[in-house]
């Protein structure tokens, strides 16, 4: 594959590289304390969690479509899943991950059985669901005091290079795999780069969808049990910043809003420049409320850059 | 008829000079010339992509041409687009309907001349919805102005449009417009096109026409003057007041065909049993009672003017859309759910006439095209994975069977030209090993050479046992590559001819049938 990537393609990977290494320089360079191994872990632990939100997103958007209730189904199985672990103990991902596949399943049915724009049902999918976890946390975060459960997020099993990084690399290679020799994930691809095309070559788009929300929904639920088991505890809106994150993460990472290009192993990229912003602006003590500003900016930057215009007949 | 306007005709409103317009592969018009004069109903014939329609676009500043020059009203004009027109008087009702659904009639009606209903800054609606139940009352159409106009059917919303040109004119103040009827009675009633009818001639006392239509009936009773066009070329001037349907035939038609251009000597004359049998079908609003048969290694063609339904029998015996009644059998076998899937799994398969949005996809690469619809089949370990040099393997047969002109199997399908996207929509579905192919259209909008090695490929299928179902609105093509001809008008089969390469029908033969 690798010998026959245009030039775009090439360019698509370099750019967030070179950004990658411009940031990396300039915190650096302002903070050497940016540049420890210790800060390394920290980086990884950081962005872990978002790097399995956004390979869900990263599917969403490969077919065209977005998925604006990832935080809240982060949030809602954190805090389940977090009320499971005395019954259940480590058992209790298996109730996060159900949450959020049930979730996303919902949104993928109602976005093609009810032919409602997705962006409009997982947006209220999100209130609802935020909703649902306050009711059932009572508005209070849920504190995890079981070791074993908390040892698949914050555990060490090999080296000092932490368990909730290797969940994400673990996903990462699987779903990369999944996007580039599935039937599954070339169809994904060719929903998003013409719908009508793959309608008319016998491709079953509708199924194809939920299975895809079903995934998205699935990895945010995976996501939300592991951030809960790193912060010992589900707590309300702890999945609100992965909404934006993890689209940023995508864009930025090569895959267009448009559909059909780019793809999950790409996404890592923008995973890595989204922490690396946060990690370094936390080093500077840039404070909070200014960091959500730049990544904003760095979201719309990154659209612009990615999005190619000449495929879309109007700009929604 | 025979009084056509005693009144002074001498002055033109609109001449054409030499305008030449081409589009990716094909020349829609080749330096053609008309000339309307002041209260004229001019008519143009020709067959479908004869160029008709491109030129009302140009002269509704709609297309720019190429080349050549237009005067309207002996200035010269070039419209940038179709409001800039319009304030020169110029207007047009256009065959893919141009009314926005989801407003108001009344405010469709007006759209985009709005100012001229302000007072005092805000748009004056008592005001629009009086001009617009006087426009509707004075074509005697039953239409509140004050619906939303999906509320309206498709003919219905065809005379808002036509009244939507008469108002305009009447608004913005001008003395003689020239109106453009591009298929106007297309999915008219009867009733309608009588009303329609009286109207443009009582019009023609302080307007002039353009009037494009299929029915050439319709064109003698209603013109004063018809212009014949044949392959972008305006060849011939007639008066209507002698002219008979079969002169207009001859004129539209009669383009020499070449033998040798379709491959006939390769044509098979002793096809197998029937394989594809069609009984009954019908969908409502599209056509009725359709029975035919394709045997096994025959070309079947199917021929008709744009709207007579054999677009749609293929979709539905393709199994993409739904027909109400009828049965499909492959093989005598009668098929219970006839979906796309299903059929393909039988064997069938369907080349879309709408390549850039239905047949192959420009935003992938030509390796994913043509494997599409065969992921299924070529599974790794029998498991649902992609089998990528399998993949490879076969995209790269078709790309020298069918002399794909590509730089890499890997390019973006919208890099390559027409003609080469076409043969990659073939590949596809010809990758797939299927028994039946039905195509629709298969060289739209591609040039000469590309045809001509689509129509050897076509002969290659037949050879390798494939049985094809050709659908198309080229009539030399339809002749010269066929075994058998089933011709359509509004939804029903009118005729069928056997097609053999020593006894080959003429196109003169077949437009009886379909007009």
């Amino acid at each position: 594959m690798l010998e026959h990537l245009s030039k775009r393609k090439t360019l698509g990977v370099v750019i967030p590289l070179v950004f990658i290494f411009i940031l990396v320089l300039l915190f650096g360079s302002i903070n050497p304390r940016f540049l420890s191994i210790a800060n390394l872990y920290n980086l990884i632990r950081q962005t872990s969690v978002l790097m399995i939100v956004a390979i869900g997103a990263t599917f969403v958007i490969l077919m065209g479509s977005i998925d604006l209730s990832v935080g809240a189904i982060v949030t809602i199985s954190g805090i389940v899943s977090a009320l499971f672990v005395p019954r259940l103990g480590t058992g209790a991902i298996i109730v996060g991950v159900a949450i959020g596949g049930l979730a996303g399943t919902i949104n993928g049915t109602v976005y093609v059985y009810g032919r409602v724009p997705s962006f409009l049902v997982t947006l209220a999918m999100g209130p609802i669901l935020e909703g649902a976890a306050l009711m059932i946390c009572k508005g209070s975060p849920v504190v995890i005091k079981n070791m074993d459960f908390l040892k698949i997020a914050s555990g060490k099993l090999i080296g000092n290079f932490p368990n909730i990084g290797i969940w994400a690399l673990l996903i990462y290679c699987f779903f990369t795999f999944i996007a580039f020799r599935t039937r599954y994930g070339r169809y994904v691809f060719t929903i998003g780069a013409g719908e009508k095309a793959a309608q008319f070559s016998g491709v079953s788009v509708k199924r194809i969808k939920i299975m895809t929300y079903f995934l998205s929904g699935f990895l945010s639920g995976l996501a939300g049990v592991l951030f809960s088991a790193r912060c010992q505890s589900g707590t309300p809106r702890m999945g609100e910043p992965f909404i934006l994150d993890s689209i940023a993460a995508t864009v930025v990472g090569g895959t267009a809003l448009t559909g059909g290009s780019g793809g999950p192993h790409r996404t890592i990229l923008g995973v890595i420049i989204m922490g690396i912003l946060s990690n370094g602006m936390n080093l500077l003590n840039v404070h909070p409320h200014v960091q959500i500003i730049i990544k904003g900016v760095v979201t719309i930057l990154a659209v612009t850059a990615t999005l190619d215009r000449s495929r879309l007949e109007f700009v929604k | 008829m025979e009084e056509k306007k005693g009144k002074a005709m001498q002055e033109n409103i609109l001449k054409a000079e030499d305008i030449t317009k081409s589009f990716p592969g094909v020349i829609a018009l080749d330096s053609v010339s008309i000339e309307v004069k002041q209260g004229e109903i001019v008519g143009i014939a020709g067959e479908n992509g004869a160029g008709k329609s491109t030129l009302l676009n140009i002269i509704a500043g709609i297309y720019q041409p190429d080349s050549g020059r237009l005067y309207l009203r002996s200035e010269p004009y070039s419209p940038l687009n179709y409001q800039h027109a319009n304030k020169h008087g110029v207007f047009m009702v256009f065959q893919e309907q141009g009314l926005v659904p989801s407003l108001y009639v009344y405010e469709n009606l007006f759209l985009a001349n709005e100012e001229n209903f302000i007072t005092n800054g805000v748009l004056n609606k008592k005001k629009m919805i009086g001009e617009a139940v006087e426009a509707m009352a004075s074509l005697n159409l039953k239409i509140d102005p004050t619906k939303l106009t999906w509320n309206y059917s498709f003919h219905e919303r065809q005379m808002i449009e036509i009244s939507k040109a008469f108002t305009l004119t009447k608004i913005l103040k001008i003395e003689m417009p020239l109106i453009l009827l591009d298929e106007p009675t297309s999915g008219l009633s009867d009733a309608e096109i009588e009303i329609l009818f009286n109207k443009v001639k009582e019009y023609s006392e302080r307007a002039s026409f353009i009037f494009i239509s299929h029915r050439l009936s319709e064109l003698i009773t209603l013109c004063d003057r018809l212009y014949i066009f044949k392959d972008g070329r305006n060849i011939k001037s007639l008066n209507t007041v002698r002219t008979t349907e079969e002169d207009i035939h001859e004129y539209m038609v009669g383009r020499k065909r070449e033998s040798k251009f379709y491959r006939e000597n390769l044509q098979i004359t002793k096809t197998g049993e029937e394989i594809f049998t069609v009984d009954n079908l019908s969908k409502s609003g599209e056509f009725s009672d359709v029975t035919l048969g394709l045997r096994r290694r025959e070309i079947l063609g199917i021929g008709g003017v744009v709207g007579c339904g054999k677009t749609e029998l293929g979709l539905c015996i393709a199994g993409i859309e739904k027909f109400d009644r009828g049965s499909i059998a492959i093989d005598g076998n009668t098929i219970h759910k006839v979906t796309l899937k299903n059929m393909m799994r039988k064997g069938v398969g369907y080349v879309p006439g709408d390549r850039k949005n239905e047949g192959i996809i420009g935003y992938l690469a030509v390796n994913w095209n043509i494997t599409l619809p065969s992921i299924p089949d070529i599974k790794l370990w029998g498991l649902p994975l992609l089998n990528i040099k399998k993949e490879n393997d076969i995209t790269r047969t078709f790309i020298s069977k069918f002399r794909i002109k590509t730089p890499r199997i890997t390019s973006m399908c919208y890099s390559l030209s027409g003609g080469n996207q076409q043969k990659v929509l073939m590949a596809k579905w010809v990758a797939k090993n299927l028994k039946v192919i039905i195509l629709d259209n298969p060289t739209r909008g591609i040039d000469v050479g590309a045809k001509e090695e689509i129509y050897t490929i076509l002969r290659e299928l037949i050879g390798q046992g494939l049985s094809l179902i050709l659908i198309t609105d080229d009539l030399l093509e339809l002749i010269g590559l066929s075994n058998r001809i089933i011709i359509m008008k509004d939804g029903v089969i009118t005729n069928e001819f056997d097609s053999p390469p020593d006894n080959k029908t003429t196109e003169n033969e077949l437009v009886k049938f379909m007009v």
